[in-house]
């Protein structure tokens, strides 16, 4: 299926959002902190704690977010 | 050059007094950004330059390859600062909730610098998203640093709301222009007595903070000013030391204004002066 990932519409596979976040990159197992995101989808929080459970849907909208430097 | 350090003396006796922000002691009345430096290396040196112990950091969208490594969040982990993260770029209150929820996640705090743009050509605030997005986040335990123009109402209503840190603006983000209403603020101080007022954004100079100090506000909130210096790690210690001066001289008291001149040196026994007769 389809989903938006930060604005761009990309192709992925699985349905559970954990899987869905992985096939785009964000692994989450791999390196420290700096490595870490969190998630909107349908520009609603989704807790990671929900990750595994939450379906994502065709054409979902997802926000995939990380620390930056900021004022 | 020699080394950098904020406090002039090391006396404690002539240190100002420690900032309460949501109960937390913070010694260091000037809270820095992390944006806009030359590198992560120069904000680094800035921030301890500084003295500053809350910095702001954000949250945007990046690609998996731009993280890790030598990211900008190593470098400010590493400080050991408490952080306030910011919700820039939100312009509703549905959005700004949405993003403090991811920060809090990530950040672990649920410290807030709730920010809620109305009008993208000077980013001044949108009150009304503004007192929305706060309700909506002291009823889900947040912290709230609201930002938000000097509006004396906004203000009032903001501390009702349960916002403990309000944050009015100097003058727009990134102008350096210092305080372009200085009545407004001394009315706002004034009328909030009880309140923690920090004065965010539109400083661009160590006196512009200091001033800020004097009129009794309880902290200035900065970023440009300092990142975009010629040399941002002995601007960001001029700014500790003016921010400390400042408190210093409204815990000290300033003098009374005098529209006439009164000389300072003693009248009496003033040479070369002659009764005259008659």
């Amino acid at each position: 299926m389809h989903v938006f990932c930060n604005g761009e519409r990309v192709r992925v596979d699985g349905h559970l959002l954990a899987d869905v976040v992985r096939a785009l990159g964000f692994d989450q197992q791999a390196g420290g902190p700096e490595r870490r995101v969190v998630v909107a989808v349908n520009e609603t929080f989704v807790a990671k704690a929900d990750w595994a459970s939450y379906q994502v849907r065709a054409e979902d909208r997802l926000d995939i977010l990380s620390a930056m430097q900021g004022g | 050059m020699p080394p950098l350090k904020l406090a002039p003396n090391g006396d404690a006796a002539h240190e100002a007094a420690p900032l309460k922000l949501y109960g937390e002691t913070v010694r260091s009345r000037l809270l820095l950004g992390t944006a806009r430096y030359p590198s992560p290396a120069v904000m680094s040196a800035a921030v301890q330059a500084s003295g500053a112990e809350v910095l702001t950091l954000a949250l945007r969208r990046q690609s998996p390859e731009q993280l890790g490594g030598d990211s900008i969040w190593s470098h400010i982990a590493k400080l050991g600062c408490r952080l306030l993260p910011n919700t820039a770029g939100c312009h509703s209150a549905k959005e700004a909730v949405t993003l403090a929820q991811m920060s809090r996640e990530i950040f672990e705090t649920d410290w807030l610098k709730l920010e809620v743009t109305g009008d993208d050509y000077n980013l001044q605030p949108d009150p009304f998203e503004l007192l929305d997005a706060t309700a909506q986040l002291v009823k889900l335990g947040f912290k709230v640093f609201a930002y938000t123009t000097d509006d004396l109402v906004v203000c009032s209503k903001l501390r009702d709301l349960g916002c403990e840190v309000v944050m009015p603006w100097g003058a727009p983000i990134g102008t350096g222009k210092g305080l372009t209403d200085p009545y407004a603020l001394e009315t706002l101080r004034a009328r909030l007595p009880d309140a923690t007022l920090v004065v965010d954004a539109g400083l661009g100079r160590p006196s512009h903070a200091a001033r800020v100090l004097e009129m009794g506000f309880d902290a200035v909130l900065l970023n440009t000013a300092v990142a975009k210096a010629d040399d941002p790690v002995r601007m960001a210690a001029a700014f500790g030391h003016a921010v400390t001066a400042g408190r210093m001289a409204f815990e000290a008291g300033a003098m009374a204004e005098s529209e006439t001149a009164r000389p300072s040196t003693p009248v009496v026994g003033t040479p070369f002066w002659q009764l005259q007769e008659g």
